[in-house]
């Protein structure tokens, strides 16, 4: 499903302030893996996690989504990737404010040209699904801080992506809400969606259900454990 | 399908707008002040130059005065005959006007003697016009009847001093309504006869002559023969006038533009600030859209939409606002500064003439510039990967 072949990535390369995020890393993740990147703060885990979701290219190696390398993709090809096969779940939830819960949900889709009527009918279903119905039109920044979160997962479930990808998405939250996030991606796991996870928090590494944990360190894959 | 894309970018870039209200609104007041300021002078001067246009079109082709050391005197009515013999001039008439100077109300008042053609005559006049010979009546502008403090009605009476140092007393029997007031502000028509008693002038003399030709086209060489058979005369041809009208209201506009440089240079400074950077939340939002699937093309569509509602708003509200204050309220913050430099200053309602020509350019000289500084920087963020836009 997803491969990466000897990716790094480099930010300002050739400045003084020049970082090597990732190094040489080659990872596979499978249809209906349950995945995590592990590691501390600044050991290449969010940036591996942007790269695989085509938010960032790397700066040498290959990333192969499905049967294809979306490394050197045109830009308006790697946004229809980014669109039809992944869902993001952003570690400070990137919720645009000043808008309401369901316009936030259903921004994904305005540029795919579907009806209002029709965009607010599932992005409804998909706020019910998660508990929240009755904040579909509360602004987001009145939200609680799991509210937030579950109208991010909202948002990025509304273009029913193949692949969810979360970025530390228990780092501001307590125990009994990130046990309700891990639920609903348990849930969506066992619906057939791959789910890949970028975290130090062990509450979310030590679950049974994850297949894959992917080690990081220094921008390099330390370790690789299957289940 | 298509549609839809568009009109849904559109629905999220007012829901955008009006998250920033305060900021937006503040841009709009600038924007709107610039276009009103710039469209009024552009409304105002344009409708003089037409009203003049209009106002000169019934006029003679040709006006000849008398010059002695460049001064203009008066002219004798003896020369007519000859004049009128020159082949093409269809016509030939005295014009009896003159200025007059009221010491008491510090204000010059244009009179006007009324000659034997009677052309004169005005249909915005309420009441009469005096005759040719009609002794001691007037008709007279609202602005003087305000300045000398005289009711308006008809029978009042205007005091004149004429040139024996005699008052000469004026029943008044009509009023210019205010539609004239252009032309009527500071006038005062009164017979030949009384306008000679009072200025003091022979009877075998006038202010000037109207000349009238057939063609009009004739017009430059019928005015060089009168030059040739009258040397101490000065014909001057109508569009010689139109000229000098355009000249002085495009230099008055001119005038008025350099006065609001300053609300021109404050669009440009917020012109400029928007070109050069977007803010920190105005980067992430737009990352944000790209990473959950906007292309390039999306958020400079929605770019687009935000510079082309604010600035076709503050356009249309600029020019509305515009359009009010020089048509309904007779231009009244810029009216001292183009319309003359009497005392009297005329009320009038100005009829509505538009060139849009100058409103294409105004509306390309500040739309155009507005939205490419809407997104040119944002441009500049959505074609940078979404993860590097988000880190900032």
């Amino acid at each position: 499903m997803i491969k990466t072949e000897n990716v790094t990535k480099y930010f300002n390369r050739g400045k003084p302030d020049e970082v090597l995020a990732v190094n040489d890393a080659t990872i596979e993740i499978k249809k209906g893996d349950f995945a995590v990147f592990k590691g501390p703060s600044g050991s290449g885990k969010t940036t591996l996690l942007s790269l695989i979701g085509c938010m960032s290219r790397p700066t040498s190696g290959r990333v192969i989504v499905g049967d294809r390398d979306v490394s050197r993709l045109p830009e308006r090809f790697m946004t229809e990737v980014r669109r039809n096969i992944f869902g993001f779940i952003f570690q400070q939830f990137h919720l645009i404010k000043g808008i309401t819960v369901c316009d936030n949900v259903m921004l994904p889709l305005y540029p795919v040209g579907i009806k209002p009527s029709k965009l607010r009918e599932s992005a409804a279903l998909i706020l019910n699904n998660l508990g929240m119905s009755k904040r579909i039109d509360f602004p987001v920044q009145r939200l609680s801080g799991g509210e937030q979160q579950r109208t991010a997962i909202a948002r990025a479930l509304i273009n029913n992506p193949d692949v969810i990808l979360a970025d530390e998405p228990t780092a501001h939250l307590d125990t009994q809400i990130s046990e309700e996030f891990l639920t609903i991606m348990r849930n969506l796991q066992q619906q057939g969606k791959t789910i890949v996870i970028a975290t130090h928090d062990p509450l979310v590494y030590e679950k049974d259900y994850v297949n894959l944990i992917i080690e990081m360190r220094d921008g390099r894959v330390r370790e690789i454990m299957k289940n | 399908m298509a549609l839809e894309k568009h009109r849904n970018i559109l629905d999220y870039t007012l829901q955008s707008l009006l998250k920033r209200k305060l900021k937006n609104i503040g841009i709009i007041m600038v924007f709107t002040l610039v276009i009103f300021t710039a469209s009024s002078v552009i409304f105002l001067s344009y409708s003089l130059r037409q009203e003049a246009r209009l106002l000169l079109k019934d006029s003679p082709e040709i006006i000849v005065q008398k010059m002695r050391a460049g001064r203009h005197e008066l002219i004798s009515t003896l020369i007519m005959t000859e004049i009128g013999q020159i082949p093409g001039v269809s016509g030939v008439e005295p014009r009896y006007w003159g200025y007059y100077y009221d010491s008491g109300v510090k204000a010059n008042y244009t009179i006007l003697g009324i000659g034997a053609s009677g052309t004169e005559k005005n249909r915005v006049l309420s009441g009469r016009m005096p005759s040719r010979h009609e002794k001691n009546i007037a008709a007279i502008g609202r602005g003087i009847a305000e300045a000398r403090v005289i009711k308006k009605d008809l029978g009042s009476v205007l005091y004149l001093q004429a040139a024996d140092g005699k008052w000469m007393n004026f029943n008044i029997t009509g009023v210019f309504e205010s539609d004239s007031e252009i032309m009527t502000a500071d006038l005062i028509v009164i017979s030949e006869d009384d306008f000679k008693t009072l200025v003091g002038m022979p009877d075998d003399a006038a202010t000037d002559l109207a000349v009238h030709v057939s063609n009009e086209a004739e017009t430059p060489t019928i005015a060089k023969k009168i030059k040739e058979r009258f040397p101490d005369s000065r014909p001057i041809l109508r569009d010689e006038i139109i000229r000098t009208y355009d000249a002085v209201f495009g230099w008055r506009s001119g005038l008025i533009i350099a006065l609001f440089m300053g609300a021109l240079i404050a669009f440009i400074i917020l012109a400029w600030d928007k070109a050069t950077g977007l803010s920190a939340e105005e980067k992430q939002e737009i990352g944000i859209l790209k990473a959950i699937g906007w292309e390039t093309s999306d958020v400079l569509e929605m770019k687009f939409w935000e510079g082309l509602v604010i600035s076709l708003a503050s356009f249309m509200c600029g020019i509305i606002l515009a359009y009010i204050h020089i048509f309904f309220t007779g231009a009244s913050l810029l009216a001292p500064a183009l319309k003359g430099w009497s005392v009297i200053y005329p009320e009038f309602r100005l009829t509505p003439f538009i060139d849009f020509y100058q409103i294409a350019i105004l509306m390309s000289l500040t739309i155009v510039p507005y939205i490419a500084s809407t997104i040119i920087p944002s441009w500049k963020a959505s074609i940078t990967d979404p993860d590097t836009v988000m880190r900032g």
